[in-house]
């Protein structure tokens, strides 16, 4: 079955995202073909037009014995995953934010409160029964509500 | 609203320091080059006075730039603004720069000593000598001072230190 114009387009931008999520590592044709259910055909059309517009490089290999070309992306999107939800991007004391100064990192409760919120998220938490009691213990007391430090 | 997951890094960051109005205005300066404050109002439905706060908060943090232009119909100077997509990176990298050293300075902090709180949001934390000095009573309410389990909040402090630090050294 030939393609059309709009869904070579569809499938451009997710062979594309595929490729990303692989990192510097990039990722095989025929293992990009398996995942995204592709034929080899409509598969390397896509990775030729990709690479047309100078978004992936593809590099040729053997890989059990046979020639296959491995995809990489050339420039990968910035990751924010680690400082995402940060307080210290939208505050706005942000540029006075110092340790001796009235508005500090040691007594911010915004930074705690995305610490603690990103480390429950993780789970990590819930993975040693000794952080667990540490947790009940501190919800008892609000140790984490501070706006001053003495 | 479009997830931001997929976008260009441009409007990522801006859905990142200003949520949602933000992310209109970064598409609107992506769609078009040189575009004035109007015009982006116009394309984004946003009311004109957001999208001026909107973009003097992206030009005071570089990530945009604006050419005085004379609009020959009215006769009066507007701005034109441009996305700076090549600042984007180093913006997110600084700023990861800039969090990881509060956090290793709150961690630093955190060790430093044993902490008192009476349990009053609003109410400060206070040291083993300063609590001592007080009779461990709060300064501010004069409830009763209690010693202060920060086990979590370190625990939490090492995982996002080791978090940041890992993502920093992965684009080196």
């Amino acid at each position: 079955m030939k393609l059309t114009g709009a869904q070579i387009d569809d499938l451009t931008g997710k062979v594309f995202r595929t490729i990303i999520s692989n990192g510097k590592d990039g990722i095989l044709q025929s293992e990009l073909w398996k995942e995204l259910d592709l034929t080899s055909r409509d598969g390397s059309r896509v990775a030729i037009r990709l690479e047309k517009r100078s978004l992936i490089r593809r590099e040729k290999m053997l890989e059990n014995g046979r020639w296959t070309y491995k995809l990489f992306a050339i420039k990968l999107p910035v990751d924010t995953q680690s400082i995402e939800q940060a307080p210290c991007l939208t505050c706005a004391v942000e540029h006075m934010c110092t340790v001796e100064g009235s508005y500090s990192p040691n007594s911010c409760n915004l930074i705690e409160d995305w610490l603690i919120q990103s480390f429950n998220n993780h789970g990590i938490a819930n993975q040693d029964p000794q952080q667990k009691d540490g947790q009940k213990i501190e919800q008892q007391k609000p140790s984490v509500a501070v706006s001053n430090e003495k | 609203m479009r997830s931001v997951e997929y976008e260009d890094s441009f409007v990522k960051i801006a859905g990142l320091i200003g949520g949602e109005e933000y992310v209109k205005v970064a598409r609107a300066l992506l769609n078009t080059e040189d575009v004035t404050d109007e015009e982006i109002a116009s394309a984004t439905g946003l009311r004109i006075n957001i999208v001026r706060k909107v973009l003097y908060d992206m030009f005071g943090k570089a990530l945009i730039s604006g050419i005085r232009v004379k609009d020959e119909k009215k006769g009066w100077f507007v701005y034109r603004w441009r996305a700076k997509q090549d600042q984007v990176d180093n913006f997110i990298e600084n700023q990861k720069k800039k969090i990881l050293d509060r956090l290793n300075k709150r961690l630093e902090y955190e060790e430093s000593a044993e902490f008192y709180h009476c349990g009053n949001r609003d109410c400060p934390r206070v040291k083993f000598d300063s609590a001592v000095e007080l009779f461990f009573k709060c300064p501010n309410c004069k409830g009763p001072l209690n010693m202060v389990d920060n086990t979590k909040v370190k625990e939490a402090l090492r995982y996002k230190i080791e978090h940041i630090s890992a993502d920093i050294s992965s684009r080196k």
